[in-house]
């Protein structure tokens, strides 16, 4: 899918309506900004036109032909058969709109199907029926995004106060910040036993801090009824973290940010040089990143989020770095294995909107069919039903 | 001597007590840096030294239980407090905050019991449960604030004050049948409070299940007999859109209130702006009846025709589908448009040369234009106003409608006069001017006078912002392409004039003369459309499906064939109403011509059918 797709988004729905039909689909890594390959059906044409997804109608030999360009050891290219559509779960509260979501706003525009979790179905063990979890902007830390400073008196802010007590509550438990962990752990276990996390924005980091700060009270007054642990800091465990380590908490309960890993935007300078630059793996070697990374542009506009982009220092060694700003410590995209699963985190609120503020509206994808920041969301969604293949030695 | 000696006292006494209390601001100010950078440890240690010093000092006394809480010191802050109790037993904030330490610590039920002492030392002074209740809100133990807040309630004389504290938390924690009572409580006591009250449910109605459960609550309030509930509940209607019910309230207000209709004449216009013009109509109906004198009964009578000419509007696009490019039916019913006509005919007579008789006349114009085809009427009402009122923002408009009248009439001259006044008129938009322009074109087209024709598009075309630009490059094209066809140009040009006037069947035969042609190249494919069209506005469906259909057929052959198939999926759709029909001829659409300008509304017309499909 190269700069001829009209659509490089759906082209997403497509071929996950495709797996669900049971059609066989394969992922031709790095073939023209990766494409894909399914057998032809005419309901599947016309939901190409239906969806304006451009495509091309192949002869036997044709796709013989493809397929051998695309193993040859000639070019870093390489298959990837896809096996089934995987069943995808989205970490929401109840009342959420799609919008707030880059991934589910996504997800709506391809028309792939997901269903909506919260702390309770996590919590009873509902996981181990997906097999794709998403995160975005939850605050892990039981911190309420530490948007307190700006928005206490804000009637979203109570609302969402109240509703997370209620719900710790419901679930069991006296503080938020609590079930917080719980819900951490049960995620983590998941990972462990082969699930897919992709978690965006402020998920990221407050999911690693929480696993970190796993048996701490890191969380000031306002936001779980009693201080927090004033020695938290060199108490953290670093060891249960999944992608950071040795970051320093922010302990002012009033200063918007968790820790020192999220790049903060004075560090980003001059906002219309901000862009992001795709690694470049091996196909035939590296088949999860390359997957990870298709596009059909490798610079790719940043965009803000509570959580932008990660210090390269404070990133695991054996956490892969997927895209960086070029000549800086900032990462915006990183993937590493847990146990029998892996996670990918992706820094940034909506890839379409620079710099995303609360109670701004949603963004129209129609007017984005071929974002290549979008497209790396979507990479996420297809790669757990690709089918793994022994790495060549 | 004497003097020298008490002098020098006084400088001894002052002394001693100024060196040690700047010393103590400093070790304050240190203490308290140290508690902002987190250092807790030396904050504690600095404040305890100053407590020592000073136990007297409340701010101190403050800031070291804050420390305290801090470093989750919770025995040393018992301790603490429970010493400064011994000296003041009857300060209920001690108790306040010997309880939220307890809270903190875990021991909740501990602190209940303080809370319960602190309430204990005045229970009949209300101002012991707002300050506990205070304590326990800090702690968000919410379900004890609000039994501290009622029993508060109880003892007070002014229990009003601690309904609003408990609506407030009620609605907070989403308890909103309960906080609508204290609403009504309080409406009860003091009506005239209904703005505050209105206020603060309007600030939370919005939330899932918040309306309509206070509106239950207002409805089944019978202990007063008050014209607040009355606004409050009607206003909840209005939110909750149950106009018929909203109403029924309003009349009852307006019986009581006796303001000349005020509250009907603010309903009324509330309902037409929802586009509940019936209930409109009849509200408006009810204040010129009851109110005839009133000062609101004019903008009754302009609200009322306005209403009945949306209704009327409402159901002419039911007669005459906006899916279909052309049509001709109008409406022949003479009771709808008499009434929306009379209603007219007497706001101008009661405000002669006024912008309300000004606006009444263009509005009877089109009505006997666009829906009942009555020309001559119609243009006595646009002449008048051309004639009276050259100035007023209707002329312009009003000299429009002259023009296409003229049109249909067959007196180019006149229509082209009238389009002309619009481009000289100083009141004119530019989009109005293009709008001339263009129509002078088309009249130069019907004329044969294709070089003026060109002159005026030329001078549209430039201008990509305006609505009309589209049409006039389309027509431009005609007019160049065919420039050399001078004979079929004309024929097009006087079948375009025969559409124009709605003489349909006979400019389907000049359609057809001129497709049969092959030689008249774009005119020929155009036509073939047009033809389909018109055809169409006659309602004869099959018709235009069998024309439409080879136009289809033609593919890259007519340029208009994407036109043309789309038109024939949209009569599948709202024609015939054969949906799977319509979905696999858009589906066709998309297939054949993948870069048409209508592969959007096709994919969209695609999703909706599917959807009523399934």
């Amino acid at each position: 899918m190269d700069l001829k797709q009209t659509d490089h988004l759906k082209a997403y729905g497509v071929t996950f309506h495709a797996l669900t039909k049971g059609l066989k689909a394969d992922w031709l890594l790095n073939y023209r900004g990766g494409s894909f390959m399914i057998d032809y059906s005419d309901d599947l044409a016309v939901e190409c036109r239906v969806d304006g997804v451009s495509f091309e109608t192949l002869t036997s030999s044709q796709v013989t032909e493809i397929y051998s360009f695309v193993q040859s050891d000639d070019n870093n290219m390489d298959v990837v058969r896809l096996e089934k559509a995987p069943k995808i779960a989205v970490y929401v509260p109840p009342g959420f709109q799609p919008w707030d979501d880059a991934v589910t706003l996504v997800l709506e525009y391809a028309k792939v199907p997901y269903d909506k979790i919260w702390n309770y179905e996590i919590l009873r063990g509902d996981l181990e029926k997906y097999d794709w979890l998403h995160l975005h902007h939850e605050d892990f830390t039981g911190q309420y995004g530490k948007f307190y400073a700006s928005f206490a008196n804000a009637q979203w802010y109570i609302d969402q106060q109240i509703q997370y007590e209620n719900n710790a509550k419901k679930n069991g438990f006296k503080k938020v910040s609590e079930m917080m962990k719980a819900v951490s752990l049960t995620i983590k276990n998941y990972i462990a036993q082969g699930g897919f996390l992709f978690a965006m924005c402020s998920a990221t980091d407050s999911y690693d801090i929480s696993l970190a700060a796993m048996n701490l009270d890191i969380c000031a007054e306002m936001y779980d009824g009693d201080a927090a642990d004033s020695k938290a800091q060199g108490k953290l465990d670093f060891t249960n973290s999944l992608a950071f380590q040795n970051f320093k908490l922010e302990n002012n309960p009033y200063f918007y940010e968790y820790s020192d890993i999220d790049i903060q935007p004075l560090e980003i300078g001059n906002f219309e040089n901000d862009y992001f630059t795709l690694f470049d793996f091996s196909a035939k070697y590296d088949p999860v990143p390359t997957m990870l990374t298709q596009n059909h542009a490798n610079v790719i506009k940043g965009f803000m989020g509570q959580t932008t982009m990660f210090r390269r220092e404070l990133i695991k060694t054996s956490v892969i770095n997927l895209a960086e700003r070029q000549g800086t410590d900032q990462v915006k995209y990183i993937h590493g294995n847990f146990g029998r699963g892996t996670f990918t985190f992706y820094g940034g609120h909506d890839p379409e909107d620079y710099q995303h503020a609360v109670g701004d509206p949603p963004t129209d994808l129609a007017l984005y069919k071929n974002s290549p920041g979008y497209r790396l969301i979507l990479n996420n969604v297809l790669f757990p039903a690709a089918t793994k293949k022994k790495q060549k030695t | 001597m004497k003097i020298a000696f008490i002098a020098t006292i006084t400088f001894l006494i002052f002394n001693r007590t100024l060196i040690p209390q700047v010393d103590i601001n400093n070790k304050i100010m240190l203490a308290q840096s140290f508690e902002q950078a987190g250092n807790y440890d030396r904050a504690v240690k600095l404040f305890e030294e100053i407590y020592s010093i000073q136990p007297q000092n409340y701010l101190v006394f403050e800031s070291l239980n804050r420390v305290y809480i801090q470093s989750k010191k919770y025995e040393s802050s018992i301790k603490l407090i429970e010493a400064k109790m011994k000296l003041n037993p009857q300060d209920v904030n001690l108790f306040g905050m010997l309880g939220t330490t307890f809270y903190m610590m875990g021991e909740e039920q501990k602190a209940y019991e303080t809370w319960e002492q602190g309430i204990e030392i005045s229970p009949e002074n209300h101002m012991q449960y707002r300050i506990i209740a205070n304590y326990a809100i800090q702690r968000r133990a919410f379900d004890k604030a609000i039994e501290y807040f009622r029993r508060g309630k109880a003892v007070s004389k002014n229990p009003e004050m601690f309904s609003y504290d408990l609506a407030n938390i009620y609605s907070l924690t989403m308890q909103f049948k309960e906080a609508a009572e204290e609403y009504c409580f309080i409406l009860d006591l003091q009506p005239t409070q209904l703005s505050t009250v209105e206020n603060r449910i309007l600030s939370y109605s919005n939330k899932p299940g918040a309306l309509t459960q206070t509106i239950e609550v207002f409805e089944n309030w019978k202990k007063g007999d008050k014209i607040s509930y009355d606004y409050l509940l009607s206003r909840l209607y209005v939110e909750a859109k149950s106009f018929d019910q909203a109403y029924t309230v309003y009349i009852k207000i307006d019986e009581r209130q006796q303001n000349k209709g005020l509250e009907l004449y603010n309903f009324a216009q509330l309902v037409f702006n929802e586009g509940e013009y019936q209930l409109a109509v009849k509200v408006y109906e009810d204040i010129t009846k009851k109110y005839p004198d009133s000062p609101y009964s004019s903008g009754s009578k302009l609200g009322y025709a306005k209403c009945l000419e949306a209704i009327l509007e409402k159901e002419t696009s039911i007669a005459n589908p906006n899916w279909k490019p052309l049509s001709q039916s109008y409406l022949t019913d003479a009771t709808q448009t008499n009434s929306v006509i009379n209603s007219y005919i007497e706001l101008s007579n009661a405000y002669p040369y006024s912008d309300i008789a000004f606006e009444s006349y263009f509005r009877i114009g089109k009505i006997y234009f666009t829906k009942i085809g009555n020309l001559s009427e119609a243009k006595k009402y646009f002449e008048r106003i051309t004639k009276d009122a050259s100035l007023s923002r209707f002329a312009v408009e009003s000299l429009e409608q002259l023009g296409k009248i003229f049109i249909i009439e067959g007196d180019l001259k006149k229509a082209k006069d009238n389009f002309e006044k619009i481009i000289s008129n100083a009141r004119a938009l530019d989009e109005n001017r293009n709008y001339a322009n263009y129509q002078i074109a088309r009249i130069n087209l019907f004329e044969g006078n294709f070089t003026e024709a060109k002159a005026r598009l030329s001078k549209i075309i430039t201008n990509l912002k305006d609505n009309t630009t589209n049409d006039a490059i389309e027509l431009s094209l005609h007019l160049n392409t065919a420039s050399s066809d001078s004979s079929n140009l004309l024929k097009f040009g006087n079948a375009e004039f025969l559409t124009e006037q709605k003489k349909y069947s006979e400019a389907s035969e000049g359609y057809k003369k001129i497709a049969s042609d092959p030689n008249a190249f774009i005119l020929h494919h155009i036509s073939k459309l047009r033809e389909a069209e018109v055809e169409l506005a006659m309602d004869n469906l099959d018709k235009s499906i069998g024309l439409l259909e080879k136009i289809t057929e033609e593919a890259e052959k007519n340029i208009y064939a994407d036109k043309a198939l789309y038109l024939l999926s949209r009569i599948y759709q709202y024609g015939k109403k054969n949906y799977p029909k319509a979905i696999e001829s858009y589906e066709l659409l998309l297939a054949k011509f993948p870069n048409s300008l209508y592969q959007d509304d096709s994919r969209n017309a695609i999703i909706e059918l599917r959807n009523k499909l399934s």
